[in-house]
């Protein structure tokens, strides 16, 4: 065999590779042993004690991969940190400090699935799927998902590790919408009731001052500032709960302080999931607000707004 | 059968055909040169879903393949296989292939790549994952006496961080990619060495029936009925005097029973895995770790134990805390929920109950128990 023929073959053989997936393996240290084992101490029941012993595995390995990155993480502020959190509920999440919540599942060896219990399906912004070896000295990262309708997912349908990085990058962590009607807005955001109160009259805008032009049914009301390069604008979302756990959902955008118009070219959109957009408006220059026709969205629903102006938007993501 | 097991049959039975076909011959060749393929394809090297591999990836894969080809087309003959294991002298091959071919020029070029490409693209993590995995492989790492190999292993981890964070640091006209990386390792080594207070690792004994069960069913499905009835045959003269009075048969029926129970009824399989573990856990463990254990989880069993505590807040709600419910559900309130849980319901069950999805349960649960959980310790602490 002459050495054009090895050339050849080392091609058709790199072809074959190309198809294998790209993975991130992490070595378990004697560290992250450790931290499982005084987890799992705490719980009597073993198979919780073995449930809390492989979430904190998967966590440690997706918390090294993501420090790699260069992504912060805050693994004590997440719910899996917490021992009371573990012993109610299949808990792996992990904060990604501006992007939200991730959960990391463990696989189990020679399994074709991950298994993702129901407790965990609403405010995450991905699922990782870890496969531990049957030694348990390394973690191996297959995949994910950003979003799960099945408990058992097949791990050919996960989507591939190395899509991952720019995926949570352009991710921001979803607001739950179910808060505000337990009167608790995220940070960023503030009742519009609070905002009348503490804002000095003379920096508001004037068309919150008297209640009315947007006296509707909703009894949930909340707004939060976006800075443009020359001017702020306050984007207002107002909810109402119907029947069957459904709430509808109007938003308007503002100008802010005494502004009367809002900047020409303004535009809001509702996006799909995949970022495409379903409707958008458009300010004009005597415009003193926009708004989206109010929408219904339903329980275990997610949807996302876009605000831009010339080459600058803004994504805020929200779920009932 | 395993993946790997197939894997090395796959190999064995090419390393037999070459044996078989005498040398200079094209077959012998091409047998050689699928060896080489299936012995770089597991590297996890050349993994990546990049439309075309070029530039230096296509360097590095055919440097590999001709020194690969070479060492077993020269020493093909002087290699003893019958007597060693396929997967060490696999292994052996491999390594002293990777150390031949992995040099100071491919690791600069990799590293001057990785620093071409935008962090977090494709190709930049592709060639990341190649340049890690090629100084495993090549075993570039510095090696030092009196290291445990625990401190070892978490100092890789805290490199490889590093690494990922300073690529960009590197300048090839300062020094060799192998010394920059290693000077940085043996910092990492010896402050870790000066911190870690080392104290002998001691299992706890929860977590070594965790990871016996873990390993348990591997063995038992691994262990093929062939293979057992060979064994069988061969060893039950022997052993036939003690067997009566020893576990052996007891054991190996179990085995057998346990692997059709794993394939029917996974439930049942688990906590019997969880008994055989314990059982076959010796006695002297149970005892030694004695003190320690109950030193370590003082409310277990007990009447204070951490569940106790937590439930007396719950049903008792000190603070009201507790009462608030799911939006439209009034009798859903938190109180209800996590006294259900306390009482074993399962999330599906509850959801049955109250005909609330259970995503939508457990994240109000989650909202709530995370505001009140603060709470709850400084209950108990008190």
């Amino acid at each position: 065999m002459n050495e054009k023929q090895v050339i050849e073959t080392a091609i058709k053989i790199m072809r074959h590779q190309i198809q294998t997936p790209f993975t991130f393996s992490v070595n378990l240290t004697q560290k992250s042993n450790k931290l499982a084992e005084k987890f799992c101490s705490y719980h009597s029941n073993l198979q919780k004690s073995e449930q809390v012993y492989f979430n904190t595995l998967a966590i440690y390995a997706v918390n090294h991969y993501l420090q790699c990155l260069g992504f912060k993480t805050n693994w004590k502020a997440s719910n899996s940190y917490d021992v009371v959190m573990q012993s109610f509920i299949d808990i792996a999440d992990l904060e990604v400090i501006n992007h939200g919540k991730l959960e990391c599942k463990v696989v189990l060896p020679n399994s074709e699935f991950v298994y993702i219990p129901q407790e965990v399906w609403m405010g995450r912004i991905g699922y990782i799927a870890v496969q531990l070896d049957e030694d348990l000295q390394t973690a191996t990262l297959l995949g994910f998902t950003p979003k799960v309708a099945t408990e058992n997912l097949p791990l050919n349908q996960l989507r591939p590790l190395e899509e991952f990085p720019q995926y949570l990058q352009q991710v921001t962590p979803p607001i739950d919408l179910n808060e505000w009607f337990e009167d608790f807005v995220q940070q960023g955001w503030k009742t519009l009731e609070s905002l009348i109160a503490t804002q000095s009259s003379g920096s508001l805008n004037p068309c919150f001052k008297d209640n009315t032009c947007f006296s509707g049914e909703e009894i949930f009301k909340a707004v939060k500032r976006f800075e443009f390069e020359n001017q702020s604008v306050l984007m207002l979302v107002a909810l109402k709960p119907e029947e069957k756990e459904q709430i509808s959902v109007r938003v308007r955008i503002y100008p802010d302080s005494e502004n009367s118009c809002l900047p020409e070219y303004l535009k809001l959109a509702i996006l799909s999931d995949s970022e495409k957009i379903l409707k958008e408006v458009t300010s004009r220059r005597i415009d003193n607000f926009i708004q989206l026709p109010s929408f219904r969205c339903r329980s275990q629903e997610s949807f996302k707004l876009q605000l831009s102006l010339d080459n600058i938007h803004f994504k805020e993501s929200f779920f009932v | 059968m395993k993946h790997l097991d197939l894997y090395m049959d796959g190999l064995k039975q090419l390393v037999i055909q070459i044996q078989n076909s005498p040398s200079q011959t094209r077959e012998r060749q091409e047998a050689i040169v699928t060896l080489v393929e299936k012995i770089l394809r597991p590297c996890s090297l050349f993994r990546c879903s990049l439309n075309s591999l070029d530039g230096v990836y296509l360097d590095i894969y055919q440097a590999l393949q001709q020194y690969l080809y070479e060492d077993i087309a020269l020493n093909f003959d002087k290699y003893r296989l019958i007597n060693f294991p396929m997967e060490t002298w696999v292994n052996e091959l491999r390594t002293r292939v990777f150390q031949k071919v992995v040099n100071e020029s491919i690791l600069q070029q990799l590293a001057l790549e990785i620093q071409r490409h935008q962090p977090l693209t494709k190709e930049w993590q592709y060639a990341f994952g190649v340049l890690t995995n090629l100084v495993l492989l090549s075993d570039k790492l510095l090696h030092k006496a009196n290291i445990y190999s625990d401190i070892y292993e978490e100092a890789k981890n805290e490199l490889w961080i590093w690494l990922y964070r300073n690529i960009h640091t590197y300048n090839p006209h300062k020094g060799k990619f192998t010394a920059w990386l290693n000077f940085r390792f043996d910092m990492i080594l010896r402050q870790k060495y000066r911190v870690e207070n080392y104290d002998p690792f001691i299992q706890k004994l929860n977590v070594r029936i965790i990871k016996n069960k873990y390993k348990l069913p591997n063995i038992i499905k691994n262990i093929n009925q062939e293979k057992l009835n060979f064994w069988l045959t061969l060893e039950i003269k022997k052993l036939l005097p003690c067997i009566v009075s020893s576990k052996i048969l007891l054991f190996l029926t179990v085995n057998f029973l346990i692997s059709r129970l794993i394939i029917t009824n996974p439930l049942a399989a688990n906590s019997l895995l969880y008994e055989m573990v314990k059982q076959s856990l010796p006695a002297f463990i149970k005892l030694n770790n004695a003190d320690d254990e109950i030193e370590k989880i003082p409310q277990l069993g007990s009447e204070n134990s951490l569940s106790e505590q937590i439930r007396e807040y719950l049903e008792t709600d000190p603070h009201q805390l507790l009462q608030k419910h799911i939006r439209a559900y009034p009798e859903a309130t938190f109180q209800f929920i996590v006294l259900k849980r306390l009482e074993g319901i399962s999330w599906q069950e509850l959801s049955n109950t109250l005909n609330i999805g259970i995503p939508a349960l457990s994240n109000f649960f989650q909202r709530n128990l995370q505001k009140i959980a603060p709470e709850i310790r400084k209950y108990i602490q008190e």
